[in-house]
This record gives C-alpha cells, structure tokens and sequence, in this order.
C-alpha cells in the first residue's frame, strides 16, 4: 500500500470529484494527514480550501485486506447514511465513490468531527467525555435511537431478512471463520459449544450496530460528539450491542466501571432504557458478554492470520491476533462446567 | 544462571523500552515499543515452550467432539485446556492473569 499522504494533496481528480460533491466551483486539498487505528480500513485527515473557505474532512478507505465480518465502504456508507437521516450523532455523510481509478480504492468522506476515540484515552482521562455518568446515559440514548431506526428501502435491501436466531447463528459465523483458516483452538471451542447450549432463545431482532464500544465514538471536552465504524451493522438481538459494550474485554483499564470502563451499568441502563421503553434482559446481556470476548477474540484471531498467511506482514497484526488469548482465557472463565448454564437457567437443547 | 538466548532477548526489550522509546515521539516511539512487546512476547514463549507443547499434547480430543457435545461437562478437560490458555495468555500478556493463575505458569 503506498503512503498516500503526499499524493492527495493537490489531486486533481479528488479535487474535482470534491468540488461536484459540496456543489463548489472549486476545491483544494490543502493538507493530508492520516488517522491512528482501524486496522480494517485508513482513515485520512483532509484540509479543504472550497470556495475559498477552509473545511476538514475524513477520507475513509479500505486497508489491503478486510476481516470477514466487515462490510464494504459502500455498504458502510449507506448505513452511516442512514444513520444520520434518524438523526443519530454521526458525522455527516459527503459522498461515496465507487471507482478504485481514483485514488487507488473505493473511499466515503464525511465530516470530521472534533473529538477523541482511543479507548484507553478515552476511559484513563476524565478530562474527556465530560460528566462520566451523563455521557453513559447518552450512550445509552444513542444506542436506544439506533435500535429503533426503521429498516426500509435501501437499507433493507442491504441488510437482507433477519435471522431468525440471531443468538446460534453468531455461534455457527465464529465456527465458520476458524474452520476457514483452518486453525483448532480447543479452548476457544469449549466456550462456543457452552454459549451454544446456553443460547438465549430468540425474541426481538432489531437494526443493531454491532462494534457499539468505548474506542468506536468521539468525545471531546463536553461529551459525545460522534459515533463512528458502522462496517459491522446489522440485524441481531438489542442484547448483543449492550453486551458488546458492556464486556470486560472493552473496559480497558476500568474494569470496575461495567459500562465500557466509561460509567456504571445503571447510568447507561437508564439512557437506554427511557429512549427505547425496552427492559434490558440481565441474563441475555451476560451471554451476549460471553460471546463479545469470543468475537472479538476469533477477529484477534483473523488479524493474526493476515499476517502469517502473508496476506498482509505487519507486526501489528501479528500482536493483534496474540490479545486472542487473554480474551479466550477471559472466554473460560465464564465457561466452567456446572456453573455459567445453571445460573442463566436456560440450557437448550441442540440437535 | 540465565539462558543465554533469554538473556539477550531481555536486554533487548530493556534497550528498546527505555533508551530507544524514550528518546523518541509519536510513531516511531510507537513502533519502539510494538518491537519491544514483540521480544518480550518471544522471549516468555521461549521460557515455557517445552511445557506448553507438553500441556497442548495432552489435550487429545478431536475438535469435532467438542462442538458435539461428548464432553460436554467433562471437568478433566475443562482443567486441561485452562492450564493450555492460561499459559498462552501469560505470552501474551501476563497482565491479564489473575494471581491464582500465575502460580499455575509458575508451577508447583
């Protein structure tokens, strides 16, 4: 992948295809500067001049190679599209282009919001994010306005019919990767057996975000300023996105504060709660931790795999894919025989 | 006394994490310390290598019969493939042990 940082500035075909997008005479790309994370895509800073007014957005392309759960730019934009017309707080959309003539791949620009999102920043400063307990209780709204958006049009065509057990399918997908790099992880396969026969069983399947987590949204001084990385979104159980966000494995240094190392269960519980009318289901919530530590564990996994099949060398992957074993190991835990199944009280059966 | 190879794998981290990383900013900071992990990492596999291979052997069960149930409560195994995963995650990162843990890495 060449260093793009230098040959956008002054692109001339990016600037046109700028200057058709904000409806200008003319644009130029000033600055280019790209953004620390997202392993599964590059993210650049870009400073406009248009018209003769400065403006920053991002440009947001796919990286070499894609983990098999993540959805194309394309797609991605249309759901961050989508996510804006309900007005849930995302940057807002500019433009998609399709044609890898441009710049070498297909890339969405949105606006760029203030703010910060590495999550071990994010939980360690609490100069960030503003009053703890109230940025919970917003994300809690956010998420609950998330799973009320209305699934018509495109994006019904784009996410297709709902599972009808979002909870086993997830359980069969994670199988699935592994046995597609044909890599055995025993203990990995323990815990998916034991959250396979203590599967909630199916009940609302609502538009869900999917990568709902502390790392994954901006805040600046105040509080939330954006919620980014929809590549994941899709149909599933309202649990999953509480779950994902609420496992440990996503608390980084706080893992005494239960809601994403940000707050207290209660203070997101309550935000969620108000703006959907939904109850959160505790024992749904429990499993759907469990299967965080499991999916974000097989995704370490696939990382890993990037590098060793030499589909991408980068040591970053090769560390990435060595967190898969805390997280497995976080994974057992929950998993010990007689103790997790019994508790929940709702061991299935499976033919 | 200590290995040799340890030996040199240590005092690797130990330059990388303080001289190199400390006389530098941002990415290559960055990539000081990514190095430095990366050493670290090899050189606590190479400490328990012989044990976690003897540890994985005796976790002889198809993967298939897992997934379908045969040893579905089966204690014996669940204490193996704790020891196989506790090993692996103190490679990784031993933070992520609790102290009941660490003994088991530690031994008896």
């Amino acid at each position: 992948m060449p260093d793009m940082s230098v040959s956008l500035v002054g692109h001339a075909a990016l600037e046109g295809w700028l200057a058709t997008r904000f409806s200008a005479n003319r644009v130029s790309i000033d600055g280019a500067e790209r953004l620390s994370g997202g392993a599964i895509q590059e993210n650049w800073s870009l400073s406009l001049t248009i018209d003769g007014k400065p403006r920053s957005v991002v440009l947001r392309r796919d990286a070499p190679a894609t983990i098999a759960a993540s959805r194309s730019r394309s797609e991605e934009y249309q759901l961050l599209a989508a996510a804006y017309a309900a007005s849930i707080r995302v940057p807002e959309p500019f433009g998609f282009c399709g044609d890898s003539g441009l710049i070498g791949a297909p890339f969405a620009v949105v606006e760029r919001c203030d703010g910060t999102a590495y999550g071990p920043r994010v939980v360690r400063d609490t100069t960030l994010g503003g009053d703890r307990a109230a940025l919970g209780e917003e994300l809690g709204r956010q998420l609950a306005r998330i799973h009320a958006m209305p699934v018509e049009g495109e994006l019904a065509s784009l996410l297709g019919e709902p599972p009808a057990d979002p909870a086993r399918e997830m359980i069969a997908a994670l199988r699935n990767w592994l046995d597609a790099m044909n890599i055995e992880r025993p203990g990995m396969e323990w815990c998916l057996r034991h959250a396979l026969i203590t599967a909630p069983e199916p009940a609302d399947i609502v538009f869900t975000h999917q990568d709902f987590r502390t790392g994954n949204f901006l805040v600046d001084g105040n509080g939330l300023t954006a919620i980014l990385d929809w590549e994941f979104a899709g149909w599933s159980d309202p649990m999953s996105d509480i779950g994902w966000f609420c496992a440990e494995c996503w608390r980084f240094s706080r893992a005494d504060l239960e809601a994403g190392g940000i707050c207290a269960r209660p203070d997101f519980y309550r935000g969620y709660e108000r703006e959907s009318g939904r109850r959160i289901d505790a024992v749904r919530v429990k499993w759907w931790e469990l299967v965080a530590h499991l999916r974000w564990a097989v995704i370490a996994v696939q990382q890993g795999h990037r590098h060793a099949s030499g589909e991408e060398r980068s040591l970053h992957l090769a560390l990435t894919g060595r967190i898969a074993d805390g997280l497995e190991l976080a994974a057992l835990r929950m998993c010990e025989p007689g103790t997790n199944a019994a508790d929940a009280g709702q061991t299935r059966a499976v033919t | 006394m200590t290995d040799p190879m340890l030996d040199l794998l240590d005092e690797a981290v130990t330059i990388l994490r303080t001289r190199l990383a400390d006389s530098l900013s941002g990415e290559q900071r960055y990539l000081a310390l990514l190095t430095a992990n990366a050493v670290a990492t090899a050189g606590r596999e190479a400490r328990i290598r012989e044990r976690l291979e003897e540890v994985r052997k005796r976790i002889d069960v198809p993967i298939a019969d897992i997934r379908n149930g045969r040893h579905d409560g089966d204690g014996a195994l669940y204490d193996r493939l704790r020891e196989h995963v506790i090993l692996r995650a103190w490679i990784a990162d031993p933070a992520t042990l609790s102290d009941e843990e660490r003994a088991i890495v530690s031994g008896p």
